[in-house]
């Protein structure tokens, strides 16, 4: 989806009207366009004083300390490098992951699910790249690497019988936006582009991005928390499920 | 961090200062977030998701969705009333998403609520959310009344564009040029407000 395409949609993006399949094409624009992104969030600022302008209703006398019971828990849970708020973008962070996990999780997915040479080769190409992303953000960090909060992992195989397989990377965090990366390896190019989604339970999907061909990687930061959403799946230029996996591992 | 007055607003600084404190699990910011913007963010909750419940809900998801985001909220981009209030439509916009099982929501917006409705000066940290609510009346004020029915039918009762367009019998892109014309009007005159 282009700018044009994109700021057609943000006054319905504001407002939270959009097709969830136009959510999805206008959040992935989004994460690369910051002039798109300015907009949005001007318009949705602008759209939550509709919200504020509404007569106050009164709040119940015990709830103040339910919530601070729940974000104290929270908190107490999930931070272990407290005060630490750097941000970082998807790919960075993701390399700083895969290093984290000692291992090049995109090369043994591939590998688990595609034993060909090709493949393989592919694996390390990318598996590679990953190193050096990692290297990079090792260097620029401010502060000693510490592990992201939850890491987990899917491994997709083949819906309907047919050739290839991928896997899938997961990282939620009170640090930086959740972010996924989804990698698929031996499709048919017959069916690129193919397109990731995350699915809740409660069917609710989010769009992770496209994959233009049977061997690529995508990633995507989210505003969503991202642990409400199990599954993977890898869809063809049809719509049809091609792959599919859930998240059940943490590292 | 200097104790801040729970009744006063508080200027951009010491919302980043409010912000990271809370960040940090801080007990005493928690309460002070609360206590200063817990009743829009309950209000929207109430309208949207037709329930106390559903609102008791919905406002202890938006502070821990905030305290989650934390590091993400930039005072040069916006209050951090509106960032809340973004937090908790989105939210309910999403629970009923959920609920319904549908590709976009279908909001009923209560109108006539059972539950009392609070008097403008009660309940905890009402100064700081009455001053809100103002600046947010009288924005709305600054738009002509078909521009405000236009924002009520999108953002209260989840009315796509195309529907709107449907019902008015009006052209689709001229309802979303009007749409987009009161959003921004919109922030224009709170902006000059602040």
């Amino acid at each position: 989806m282009d700018c044009l395409a994109t700021r057609d949609r943000l006054t319905e993006y504001a407002v939270s009207t959009l097709s969830s399949h136009d959510l999805g094409e206008v959040e992935a624009h989004l994460q690369w366009c910051a002039g798109c992104r300015k907009e949005a969030r001007e318009l949705r600022e602008a759209a939550a004083m509709v919200g504020m302008s509404l007569p106050q209703s009164e709040l119940p006398s015990e709830l103040e300390q339910r919530v601070v019971r729940g974000v104290r828990s929270a908190a107490v849970r999930g931070h272990p490098s407290k005060g630490r708020t750097w941000v970082r973008r998807s790919l960075t962070i993701l390399a700083a992951v895969i290093g984290i996990l000692g291992m090049t999780t995109a090369g043994w997915l591939f590998a688990r699910q595609q034993p060909l040479e090709n493949q393989l080769r592919t694996s390390e190409r990318q598996a590679k790249q990953f190193a050096e992303r990692l290297n990079a953000f090792l260097t620029n960090l401010p502060v000693p690497s510490t592990q992201p909060h939850d890491v987990s992992r899917a491994v997709l195989i083949t819906a309907s019988g047919g050739p290839g397989g991928g896997g899938a990377v997961r990282v939620t965090s009170t640090h930086f936006e959740d972010i996924v990366l989804v990698t698929v390896g031996g499709l048919p190019q017959t069916g690129a582009p193919y397109r990731a989604w995350l699915a809740g339970v409660s069917g609710k999907r989010l769009y992770v991005g496209k994959l233009s061909n049977g061997d690529s990687v995508t990633e995507r930061e989210f505003i969503d928390d991202l642990r409400l959403y199990r599954y993977v799946e890898v869809r063809d230029q049809k719509g049809r499920l091609v792959l599919k996996g859930a998240f059940n591992t943490t590292a | 961090m200097p104790p801040i007055q729970a009744q006063e607003p508080l200027s951009a600084r010491e919302e980043a200062q409010l912000v990271a404190q809370l960040l940090l699990g801080d007990e005493d910011a928690i309460r002070d977030v609360y206590r200063r913007f817990a009743r829009p963010v309950y209000t929207l909750g109430m309208r949207l998701l037709g329930s106390s419940e559903a609102a008791e809900e919905l406002t202890q998801d938006v502070f821990l969705m905030a305290w989650r985001k934390a590091a993400r909220f930039d005072t040069a981009r916006g209050r951090l009333s509106t960032w809340l209030m973004a937090i908790a439509h989105n939210l309910a916009v999403d629970r009923l998403r959920r609920e319904h099982g549908v590709t976009r929501p279908h909001l009923v917006f209560v109108e006539e609520l059972p539950e009392r409705e609070a008097d403008e000066g009660g309940g905890a940290g009402s100064i700081e959310s009455v001053v809100q609510r103002d600046l947010a009346r009288r924005a709305m004020e600054s738009l002509s009344d078909a521009e405000r029915g236009l924002l009520v039918l999108a953002y209260l009762r989840g009315m796509t564009a195309r529907e709107i367009a449907e019902a008015d019998g009006i052209p689709l892109g001229t309802v979303k040029t009007r749409l987009r014309t009161a959003l921004i009007k919109l922030r224009r005159a709170n902006m000059k407000e602040l």
